[in-house]
């Protein structure tokens, strides 16, 4: 069992990529906060989100800049080498769904 | 008082009328001013206003991980001066697709959740968790770089291996 739900914040302008397969991916990066954070700790964790399949990508691809959404799916840890010479565990999230906060998600065809 | 029970009890003339209603006046003296009490309603409400206003808004911390997978260390625990106990330890959690490595976790709980893992897990037992995920970031002053560090917060611990496996992993270490 891998299950994790986040409340995240768009930053940035999401990816719609052709993975090697064909297969459509889209990538974004969220900003989350974790429970019990204390007022003054502003700053905010950063996690990478995928989307594979095309409707889940398509939804993903037309998230904007700033727009807080719920999201679900399953949490891998890559390993990366980075440039020093160590490696540093990244965690990502594999999306099942998306739930849009305030804002409609661009396309009222797709809902989740 | 006696005043008013007379006034109630017997049929009146009109210059005791007028002596029961002068005395009403002097009775209310004593009694805190109506008029004031309704000054002092809205005055509270703007001080109740005023300390919503300086309460810091907290952004929505939705973040909730449950994971299933198998210990891959034994649990590290530690006690601090202040009396606090932490423990930490590595979970692997199979991914779907076949003959591919399974995902590492690194999870830390404290308190009596910490005790308990110490306790009672050892290598390669099946746990499962609930919790919250945190990216735990920090400059690094040797290498001069920031890094990271993704970690599970555990709220919740299941011990979820056989009792049969558990007794025979205490009965090798005995």
């Amino acid at each position: 069992m891998n299950n994790c739900t986040l409340v995240i914040k768009v930053i940035g302008v999401p990816e719609y990529q052709y993975a090697s397969n064909g297969n459509p991916v889209a990538h974004c990066i969220g900003a989350f906060y974790s429970p019990y954070s204390k007022p003054e700790e502003t700053n905010p964790s950063i996690i990478k989100c995928i989307a594979w399949g095309e409707r889940l990508a398509t939804v993903v691809n037309r998230l904007e800049n700033g727009q807080e959404c719920i999201v679900t799916g399953r949490l891998n840890m890559n390993t990366i080498e980075r440039p020093s010479g160590f490696k540093e565990k990244k965690a990502e999230l594999v999306l099942e769904r998306i739930y849009s906060l305030g804002k409609q998600i661009a396309d009222p065809e797709i809902v989740f | 008082m006696p005043a008013r029970s007379k006034a109630a009890s017997k049929p009146v003339s009109q210059q005791e009328v007028s002596q029961v209603t002068e005395s009403p006046p002097d009775e209310t003296e004593s009694t805190p001013d109506p008029i004031q009490i309704e000054e002092d309603v809205p005055q509270l409400s703007v001080f109740a206003d005023k300390d919503a206003i300086a309460l810091p808004v907290l952004p929505i911390a939705l973040n909730q991980v449950n994971l299933v997978g198998h210990c891959g260390n034994k649990p590290e625990i530690c006690y601090f001066e202040s009396g606090a106990v932490k423990a930490t330890v590595s979970l692997a959690v199979r991914r779907r697709t076949k003959d591919s490595p399974p995902d590492w976790f690194h999870l830390e709980m404290w308190a009596n959740t910490a005790e308990t893992l110490y306790n009672y897990v050892r290598k390669g037992d099946q746990i499962g968790v609930s919790g919250y995920l945190k990216i735990e970031s920090w400059l690094d002053r040797e290498l001069g770089i920031s890094r990271s560090k993704p970690v599970i917060k555990v709220e919740r611990l299941y011990l979820l291996g056989s009792k049969r496996n558990s007794e025979n992993l205490n009965e090798e270490e005995e």
